[in-house]
């Protein structure tokens, strides 16, 4: 029977349709990216979407690696001690190494398809025929530089031309380097030893040789997991988040924009590389995170199956890979599956507009990055990828808007130059004639001031206020007495020819004031701002405490070392011994708003000389004060120093106390309150 | 030859080269595993109903030898076998015979999982050292039966728990109907120290060993989910879900996710909550199947399912009525200083569950809802809405909030009502006018029942506002969430809820980035007063959220309530809201709300699209939308904040569910170091021409079928769907990125197609 069908807006849907991107209903989890200024983590459009598991029926056991290639994945079925090859199109599985392999953790395959694995069982690295031959064993290397490091290998890549790279655990010098034929061609890529902390000074510095030999402090850290991709190893290290993910050239160089200054983590266990070159790392507890090529952080997506199991959430993670349309596949060591994980049109977009910005095509990435900021406004990464594409197109009013909403200094800067560039370029005419103005006006005024000098007036009327107004005359003349004439200065003020505690309070606000100030004006280029975060409390105990504390103690320790002055005229003096401070840093503030960073040395040294001027007149102060000598005085400076320290562990450790203290109270009155209301 | 038997040679030979063609020194056998097809991945997930095997099963049960006949009906005999405790189901019209496990041995489970099993009551106790015991009635009660004039009465004593209680059988029509009194129940008799944890009817009824048959279990997990009967696998856990969601007042609300990275540790979206009492089992697509309500108890009622795990291979689901449960006693006033220890008081249920004997259609997740839409019709909870010539779109406006500022903290204002207005005509504009507007952070500090802030504007603003709404067709709604607060809004000492354990009830959002991660919980009196104070605002209607979705007992010394006291206060404030107003219908929009609710509900905001994509789940079907079809509309979660695809509005055509968007006049970026800065894009300007597309791709097929109700709801094929309406109108929805075809209806890539 035949119903009057009527197929409706099939064409019209088809056009309508195509219009939103695609592959988004649901996620389990939430998707990440660094706030602004990195400040915090913000959720953001969700980047991809779980997309169901595989390989859960074959019973692989504790598997630690992952490799995709070419429509199959290669699994390190480290338990099971074999390599399960797996058509990811059809499901069809095949077993390599089975009676060969003992404990493989890591697999790769090169572009002829031969299977190389890191035997951590054997000691060995296992080169495998495409068919499961046992092609080559590649044993400890017998090389003479090779020393007494271990051999244990557990990951493995090869790159283009056939050069094996391998992770031995507890290998510190860097990854094992074997040329085609297997022979060792030597290290590659150490990590360096991080900073030392004052525990492992105070050992280094204390310990005897045998003592040192016994720590392991000094060790570089281990790699965890390597990849190789184009000319570059990628590589990632724990314990050591700055420096957790590597980009390393040829030369073992890493080439990251941001080396040492990366927003990783702690816990990566493996990467990959997607065709875009963007990395992509994988921590234990599942949390997927993707960078682009300089290392820059772009959305953080995944975690932890804690109490139950979901799609997109994860046990243990051991590995991931990466096919070329962007599914990423998350190998979970406990579970025994593989997780694949679909991207959203968001992340499509993402992935496209670094295509084209890589390609130089500007105009379609910049296109591609406006979506992305829209629809994730208060993230980084979204405005450093469009204010990156606007300064390519030379937009640089708009890119330097964009890096300074995101506290990117140094891209500020460099917009700033172009800006500042390009305002001379098209301003020089009126500079220069103003310039010329300028000076022509003050010739003729000196010329003017010769036959009748008509500022005589306002000088006399100026004379008499300081004449009648003592605290005028202290705050605003002798300050400047203070800069030109420190000694003559300071002798006024110790016998109360001049100044005043009155007059050194309001000093001591008006460097509070200037500190402030300048804190938040000070040019975005050099740190300030007034965007950035400050906490006015804090700034206000880091200023004020420490004065106090060097004022108090300095007198105390000049009472009980023959000191001449008093608590007051030690107030004083310091007050006025701020003076360059006061005077200069506004100006250095003005000043920050003309350079760049590529002037950087103008604006530090002339900062220097003005904090170095201050301390100067501290010092000074401290002399003519109590009436010193050079070495009396280094003694109260130094004492002083010390008089400081341990009053800023008293008073930490009252507060902890009376924290404690506050608490127990709380909790005593909470627990009547309980059992009486019970 | 036939052409049958020359495609089997073909294949056979194929299949031959194959494993010719496997390289020589390949080792092991070549297997197969489940392929990834990247043309088809997000259809294969459990995002999506996938085809149903048509092949007929046949049953378990063959037969009823050892049992005896109880009652029967026209449609249903009731066997009982004595010997065991148990029953057998037979359904006349087909022959089918539904029970429990088998009898003799089950396979991979022990007598005593065998007795639990198949108890037509089987118990878990708490001995005197808190520990949990699981009991069935063949081995651990003396069971009497009675027949009564429907069926049967069975009483249970466990003489050695000293519990006992009666369970009353009657079978009416093909409902089976089982219940517990509380009357009945006894408890610490001869002195017995053990004390009853919950009661399970016939927990195994349906279940099915591994893969041995085909079928599924339906639960109400978000739009509603389907566990396929499958091989054992090793699973973290198994569904088990408390109905109406956790009790706040009892449950540990501590969320065990740590990252360990710096990232913050809430990055789970949360498991969906179960709004309905309902459950499922079927043998066999559209053959034999059983649906159960929760009659009574169900506030204190959990449905627990279960795929096959290798130490018990059988796939199930039951309803389990909690009558204790245990909960953190605090030794102290420190938080998490404290015991395990069950509850004291048992909670107060009479336990009532009906079973459904479904065959044909009707034994099918869209069968089963169209039969519970139908219970709920005749109960006068649901009720057919005014049907309109184009679909409603919801636009949550966000007002003011606080913001912190580089001392402290300020107002923000996001979008004020003149604002609100300009969104309202450029949507009108492009032909938008049925709209459902809900305005949030409108009062004094964001509170419920505070004063309105002059910021955003006045009340006769808002007046003009909803008048204007109101001309163009459209509706105004203030936002009001009386339940929850975050420590600016709440008085800690005299208003907040306290635990069992005396405890403020706190939910901490692990994530110190957040403008405020400790959420709090009021008294239900204060609540009121809120509302109260709320409806002195004016003539408007509210759009509830919190109150229809948390039920939670509050044990505040002196002022304690239960769970189940509670709830008639929240239905009473939720009728006082429906029924505030001029223009009251009786009827209000609420999010996400539970069944209880439902009487009271127009709009059902927050509508899930998915169910909670457990790994054993292997299906997401709009149990929930098929219920709730042509009663009330649903309007999905915001999409500008979530994910905006193809996809999500495909799924929206789908299940019949409504766009709805949150917007703001600021630019997002002010939303940022605010308590809403998780709407992280909410600018009117840079979603407007999305707004607009995706109401209009929305509107163009669903226009028509605004209040029509969902009959059937079929998987095609992979990705291909068919929704079938009342008025026969189909609509075949396309998640494949290819051309599908269903007889001479094509349907385009990611596309939908509609045939009256």
């Amino acid at each position: 029977m035949k119903h009057i069908k009527r197929i409706l807006s099939l064409a019209i849907i088809l056009l309508l349709l195509p219009c939103f991107p695609a592959n988004a209903i649901e996620s389990t989890a939430y998707t990440y990216a660094l706030s602004l200024n990195h400040e915090t983590y913000i959720r953001i459009q969700d980047a991809y979407m779980p997309g169901g598991t595989t390989l859960s029926d074959i019973g692989l056991n504790a598997p630690e690696d992952l490799c995709y290639h070419d429509g199959y994945f290669y699994i390190a079925d480290t338990g099971n001690g074999r390599i399960v090859r797996c058509d990811r199109s059809n499901g069809m599985l095949f077993h390599l190494g089975i009676g060969e392999l003992k404990r493989p953790t890591g697999v790769a395959v090169a572009n002829d398809g031969r299977v190389f694995v890191a035997d951590y069982g054997a000691e060995q690295i296992v080169v495998l025929s495409p068919e499961g031959k046992v092609l080559q064993r590649i044993g400890r290397p017998e090389d003479l530089f090779y020393g007494k490091s271990r051999y244990m290998p557990r990951k493995v890549d090869v790159d283009s031309y056939g050069n094996i790279l391998a992770i031995s655990e507890g290998t510190h010098e860097g990854l094992l380097q074997f040329m085609p034929d297997g022979t060792f061609a030597g290290f590659f890529g150490a990590n360096k030893t991080k900073g030392l902390s004052l525990i492992e000074w105070v050992q280094k510095t204390f310990f005897t040789e045998a003592q040192k030999a016994k720590l392991f402090f000094r060790n570089p850290p281990c790699t965890v997991s390597l990849h190789v991709s184009g000319n570059n190893v990628y590589t990632v290290i724990q314990n050591d988040w700055r420096n957790s993910l590597k980009k390393l050239n040829l030369a073992g160089v890493d080439i990251l924009p941001n080396a040492g200054n990366v927003w990783g983590k702690d816990n990566y266990v493996d990467l990959t590389v997607a065709p875009n070159g963007n990395i992509i790392a994988v921590t234990d507890t599942g949390s997927i995170e993707e960078f682009n090529g300089d290392g820059d952080t772009l959305f953080m997506f995944g975690g932890r199956a804690v109490s139950s199991d979901r799609n997109g959430l994860t046990a243990v993670v051991s590995s991931i890979a990466v096919d070329e349309t962007y599914t990423i596949y998350v190998l979970d060591k406990e579970r025994a599956l593989i997780q694949a994980f679909i991207p959203t049109a968001f992340a499509s977009m993402l992935h496209e507009a670094g295509e084209d910005f890589n390609a130089g095509r500007y105009a379609q990435s910049l296109s591609a990055w406006e979506s992305i900021l829209r629809m994730n406004p208060m993230t980084s990464m979204a405005h450093t990828g469009y204010a990156a594409t606007l300064f390519q197109l030379g937009e640089y009013e708009r890119a330097a808007h964009h890096y300074r909403l995101n506290g990117q200094a140094s891209l500020y800067s460099k917009c700033f130059w172009e800006m500042r560039s390009a305002w001379l370029r098209a301003n020089m005419y009126t500079i220069l004639l103003g310039g010329i103005g300028v000076f022509l006006l003050l010739i003729i005024v000196s010329c003017v001031r010769k036959s009748r000098d008509f500022l005589s007036p306002i000088r006399t009327r100026w004379i008499k206020a300081k004449q009648k107004h003592k605290l005028l005359r202290d705050i605003i003349c002798e300050p400047f007495n203070m800069i030109r004439h420190p000694i003559d200065c300071l002798y006024d003020l110790k016998h109360k020819k001049r100044g005043s505690p009155i007059s050194a309070g309001i000093l001591y606000l008006l460097a509070l004031a200037v500190c402030f100030l300048s804190r938040m004006s000070t040019s975005f280029v050099f740190g300030g701002g007034i965007g950035r975060w400050v906490d006015p409390g804090m700034l206000l105990i880091t200023t004020t405490v420490p004065a106090a504390l060097f004022w108090i103690g300095s007198y105390l320790v000049s009472s009980i070392h023959d000191g001449e002055g008093t608590v007051i005229q030690a107030f004083t003096s310091f007050g006025y011994a701020l003076t360059p401070y006061i005077v200069f840093t506004p100006i250095l503030t003005i000043l920050s708003h003309a350079l760049t960073q590529r002037e950087q040395f103008i604006f530090q040294f002339l900062s220097f000389l003005v904090i170095g001027y201050t301390c100067v007149l501290v010092i000074l102060s401290v002399k003519e004060t109590y009436g010193y000598d050079g070495r009396q005085t280094v003694s109260n400076l130094l004492l002083t120093a010390g008089f400081m320290l341990i009053a800023a562990l008293a008073i930490i450790i009252l507060f902890i106390l009376w924290r404690q203290l506050l608490s127990f109270i709380s909790e005593i009155f909470e627990e009547v309150r309980y059992r009486v209301m019970q | 030859m036939s052409c049958n038997k020359r495609i089997k040679i073909i294949g056979i030979a194929w299949a031959l080269w194959v494993m010719a063609c496997t390289p020589a020194g390949a080792e092991g056998t070549p297997a197969f595993s489940k392929p990834m097809r990247m043309d088809s991945m997000e259809a294969q997930s459990n995002r999506h109903v996938h085809p149903f095997s048509e092949q007929r099963v046949d049953g378990i049960f063959t037969d009823t030898d050892g049992f005896t006949l109880i009652t029967r009906t026209d449609e249903v005999e009731l066997w009982l076998g004595e010997q065991w405790d148990t029953l057998r189901i037979r359904n006349r019209k087909t022959g089918y015979i539904w029970g429990a496990l088998p009898v003799e041995k089950a396979e991979g489970l022990n007598r005593t999982w065998n007795s639990y099993g198949n108890s037509i009551a089987a118990i878990e106790c708490f001995d005197e050292q808190g520990m949990e015991k699981r009991y069935g009635m063949s081995e651990n009660a003396v069971t009497t039966y009675t027949a009564t004039a429907d069926g049967l009465l069975c009483h249970a004593d466990f003489s050695e728990l000293g519990i006992s209680f009666d369970v009353f059988l009657s079978l009416r029509g093909n409902i089976l109907e089982l219940s517990l009194p509380e009357e009945s129940l006894i408890e610490g008799a001869d002195g017995k120290g053990y004390t009853l944890k919950s009661v399970s009817f016939l927990p195994y009824l349906g279940a099915v060993y591994e893969d041995s048959l085909d079928g599924y279990l339906l639960i109400p997990d978000g739009a509603g989910a389907l566990i396929r009967f499958q091989k054992a696998k090793h699973y973290t856990s198994t569904y088990d879900k408390k109905i109406y969601g956790r009790d706040l007042g009892i449950e540990s609300l501590a969320i065990p996710s740590d990252l360990q990275a710096f990232r913050p540790n809430d990055y789970t979206v949360d498991e969906k909550q179960i709004v309905m009492p309902v459950y499922g089992i079927v043998h066999g697509a559209a053959q034999n199947g059983l649906f159960m309500v929760v009659e009574d108890g169900d506030i204190y009622a959990s449905i627990a399912a279960a795929p096959a795990i290798p130490n018990n291979p059988y796939n199930r689901v039951a309803a389990r009525f909690d009558y204790r449960q245990k909960y953190t006693k605090n030794i102290n006033r420190k938080e998490g200083a404290g015991t395990f220890v069950p509850q004291e008081h048992r909670n107060e249920l009479s336990a009532k569950l009906s079973i459904y004997i479904l065959d044909g259609s009707s034994a099918h997740y869209d069968g089963m809802a169209v039969l519970y839409r139908g219970l709920l019709q005749d109960a006068g909870i649901l009720t057919p809405h005014n049907i309109r010539e184009s679909i409603p779109l919801r636009l949550e406006i966000l007002g003011a909030d606080k913001k912190r500022q580089f001392i402290g903290t300020s107002a923000q204002v996001f979008t004020t009502v003149e604002q609100a207005g300009g969104i309202i005509a450029l949507l009108a504009d492009a032909g938008i006018t049925h709209v459902s507007l809900i305005y949030r952070c409108y009062t004094i500090n964001n509170e419920a029942g505070n004063a309105f802030l002059g910021n955003v504007g006045t009340q006769y603003e808002f007046d003009i506002l909803a008048k204007r709404l109101a001309a163009q067709g459209g509706r105004f709604f203030l936002y009001l969430n009386p339940l929850s607060a975050n420590p600016d809004q709440i008085h800690l000492r005299t208003q907040a809820a306290n635990n069992l354990t005396n405890m403020t009830i706190k939910m901490t959002r692990p994530n110190r980035g957040v403008m405020y991660p400790d959420t709090y919980f009021y008294r239900l009196s204060e609540a009121e007063r809120r509302v109260g104070k709320a409806l002195g605002y004016g003539d408007y209607g509210f759009a509830v959220d919190q109150l229809s979705c948390l039920l939670y007992g509050d044990f505040t010394s002196g002022k304690e309530a239960t769970r189940s006291q509670n709830l008639s206060k929240l239905i009473g404030m939720a009728e006082r809201i429906a029924h505030a107003g001029s223009a009251s219908t009786g009827r209000i929009p609420l999010y996400q709300p539970n069944r209880y609710l439902w009487q009271y509900v127009s709009e059902y905001y927050d509508a899930p699209l998915t169910n909670s994509q457990l790994l054993y789940e292997s299906d997401t079907v709009p149990f929930l939308q098929i219920v709730l079809s042509g009663s009330v509309e649903l309007f999905g979660t915001t999409m500008n904040t979530t994910s905006f695809s193809t996809e999500r509005l495909l799924r929206h055509i789908e299940y019949g569910v409504y766009p709805s968007f949150i917007v703001s006049a600021c630019d997002s970026i002010d939303l940022y170091r605010t308590a809403q800065e998780d709407f992280f894009s909410a600018n009117f300007s840079d979603w407007a021409e999305n707004i607009t597309a995706a109401y209009r791709t929305i509107d163009s097929p669903l226009a028509s079928l605004h209040g029509r109700r969902i009959v059937e709801h079929k998987a095609l094929a992979e990705g291909l769907i068919r929704v079938t309406y009342d008025n026969g109108t189909r609509v075949y929805v396309n998640y494949m990125d290819k051309l599908m075809t269903d007889g001479d209806v094509m349907v385009g890539a990611w596309s939908y197609a509609i045939v009256e």
